[in-house]
């Protein structure tokens, strides 16, 4: 029925310039970050509140070579802004009204707005304002304010991400838009197995685990794969654990040229970021051939379909094209050739269990149908070959989603500067958010850091940014 | 001088759910959008008349030309920016291509609850539907055919749903 040669055509065609690997005209640094703590209620405090908090701790507790707040200003020349949803927050141009309560006015701002890869997103347009010499210092900043409606409500404006026309109307659940590509995913790749099911329960289970050494997370709430497995269903075969956090909260990073960024920091991160688009309807995704990553073969997938009966369309409902793109450009930009080798970890997009098992397989840590044995054979863990998710991720730490790819670069950077226990381990970072540091807080710092990936991810791979991280020795 | 004479509507008291130690409080409203359909209205008026309206390009010079219909369908061909044509597909052999059941919907869910979900694969067609199931338990391969909501119709998607073939 399906067979005949046009499956086959490739429906997305690829010029030489769109397979150009994009060029920064300068090197780009990330020197600093800083976060609100996350939580699902925060009537404690208003938006603009928590985006000052972020700020203050990216200026003031960065090691940064400067004495005041002030000087951190003295130095930006632009800023970016980051927030998903208007309706959320019930307040338009909400850049300006931000920009103007960290008395940044009157620099140049925008706003950038990519779903749920906004966080990302606003590091890539700030990146480029900084590559292009555009500004030799940029704010980059994104916030979430999802509790001013009930959880419902909530779910209702997560789903007018979706066409409003054609798939809002079927349950107004995004969960069950993705469930759609987990079910499929399941029984093709994960051969409708038990085991499978489990590797999804162990990513809830891995990454709650991480937040609970967290402070700035929103749970800390260690939990077994058989909870996860058992917990209550939202969009049949996705549980209530297997879906991320609704949280509010604020990130934000500093970005600087290179004379900037060794002027303000003894240790700046070197950052690269690309973007990777794709339909916002899983419905409108054509077939094609899958496009390939330096560490895999042309003759790979020939028999992808012997193996895995079933898979015979790409990225039908099992792959993200938009997160292959984003990594087949960054990491032609970083020189990146084997992603589970090259990187000391990662930090993933993983608002579901599912979507994280999609991810391994778009981003090359693993091939395409073996996204499950980048968590079975413990490379994803801590200790492991590269830990994905230290934060706790989406499923563990937030998802506010203007500031989570935000805070997920944030992490990687404190990771690369040895600095994780400084901002995870000391007491004084958990009594500032009401907490006390868990007597048998991990060790999460990974030893001799030096490269790291955050992706962030929008829709059902509408957008995805990747950014890799790098320390520069000998600089 | 008062509010009343300052503001002849009358003033709704306003719902304080906590005064401390921040004040938060609720802020109600009802309000109607005004959406159209635009080139797309062909659809939903077909799904209404028992139709299931795909569109093609029809433009010789596209590489998407009769490369299959796209449903949803579309105004413009997204590669070659051309008008599409309409084209009736009910009748194309489907099948389930995957499925869920939703049981936590959002507000403003009009479906029963829970309700299966599924993307359906017409043959011919080049993309992958959303629609959603009646009258048996999804199972991916299940051939099913279109059933369409035309003695009180919404005009909105929910007007198509899926049974067993």
């Amino acid at each position: 029925m399906y067979s005949d040669k046009e499956w086959r055509t490739p429906m997305i065609r690829f010029s030489r310039q769109h397979l150009a690997t994009p060029n920064q005209m300068r090197p780009v640094y990330v020197v600093a970050g800083g976060s609100s703590d996350f939580r699902k209620k925060y009537p404690e405090k208003k938006t603009e509140e928590l985006c000052i908090e972020a700020f203050r701790m990216m200026a003031l507790e960065n090691d940064l070579k400067v004495d005041s707040i002030q000087e951190v200003k003295d130095r930006i020349q632009m800023a970016i802004y980051g927030h998903f949803a208007d309706h959320f927050g019930d307040q338009l141009l909400g850049e300006s009204l931000i920009h103007d309560r960290l008395g940044l006015d009157p620099l140049p701002n925008y706003a950038v707005k990519t779903g749920g890869a906004t966080g990302g997103s606003t590091a890539f347009a700030a990146a480029m304002a900084v590559a292009s010499g555009q500004a030799d210092c940029v704010l980059a900043l994104g916030w979430e304010r999802m509790d001013e409606v009930n959880t419902k409500v909530g779910n209702h404006y997560i789903s007018t991400a979706a066409d409003k026309d054609f798939e809002t109307e079927l349950g107004h659940s995004y969960t069950g838009y993705y469930a759609l590509m987990a079910q499929r995913y399941w029984k093709i790749f994960g051969k409708g197995s038990d085991a499978f099911r489990r590797t999804l329960g162990k990513i809830s289970v891995k990454n709650r685990q991480y937040a609970y050494s967290n402070p700035f997370a929103q749970t800390h709430q260690k939990v077994t794969v058989d909870e996860v497995i058992n917990s209550p269903i939202v969009a049949d075969p996705l549980r209530f654990l297997d879906c991320c956090l609704m949280s509010v909260g604020a990130s934000s990073i500093l970005l600087c040229d290179e004379k900037t960024a060794y002027e303000l920091s003894d240790d700046p991160i070197r950052f690269y970021i690309a973007g990777g688009t794709h339909t916002l309807r899983t419905a409108d995704r054509r077939n094609m051939d899958i496009p390939l990553l330096p560490n895999e073969r042309e003759d790979q997938y020939m028999h992808l379909e012997e193996r895995f009966p079933g898979a015979d369309l790409y990225p039908g409902f099992t792959g993200f094209l938009a997160a292959r793109m984003a990594a087949y450009y960054v990491y032609g930009m970083a020189g990146i050739e084997n992603p589970v080798e090259d990187f000391d970890l990662v930090e993933l997009h993983d608002a579901f269990t599912i979507s994280d098992v999609q991810s391994y397989e778009d981003l090359g840590l693993r091939p395409y149908g073996e996204g499950a044995d980048y968590i079975e054979s413990g490379d994803a863990y801590y200790g492991g070959k590269c830990p994905s998710n230290i934060s706790g991720g989406l499923l563990g730490c937030m998802h506010a989603v203007g500031a989570t790819g935000l805070m997920q670069i944030k992490e990687c950077m404190w990771q690369l500067q040895g600095k994780w226990a400084k901002f995870h381990a000391k007491p004084h970072m958990w009594e500032r958010f009401g907490k006390t540091i868990p007597e048998d807080i991990e060790n999460l710092q990974v030893p001799n850091a030096k490269t790291a990936l955050a992706i962030s991810h929008a829709g059902v791979g509408s957008h995805v940014t990747a950014a890799v991280l790098r320390k520069e020795v000998g600089v | 001088m008062s509010f009343e004479t300052l503001n002849p509507l009358p003033m709704e008291p306003t719902t304080v759910r906590q005064s401390d130690p921040t004040m938060v409080i609720e802020k109600p409203r009802s309000l109607v959008h005004i959406h159209t359909y635009g080139s797309e209205t062909p659809f939903f008026k077909g799904l209404a008349e028992g139709k299931l309206l795909g569109a093609q390009c029809t433009n010789a010079k596209c590489h998407n030309h009769k490369l299959g219909e796209m449903l949803p369908p579309r105004v413009y061909c997204p590669d070659c920016l051309e008008k599409m044509t309409f084209m009736d597909v009910k009748d194309r052999p489907a099948e389930i291509y995957t499925h869920i059941s939703v049981k936590y919907p959002g507000a403003f869910n009009k479906l029963p609850n829970p309700c299966h979900l599924i993307s359906v694969r017409l043959e011919g067609v080049s993309t992958i539907l959303m629609s959603y199931l009646i009258d048996a338990e999804p199972e991916i391969g299940l051939k099913v055919k279109p059933a369409f909501n035309t003695q009180k119709p919404s005009f909105t998607i929910l007007d198509l749903a899926w049974k067993p073939a």
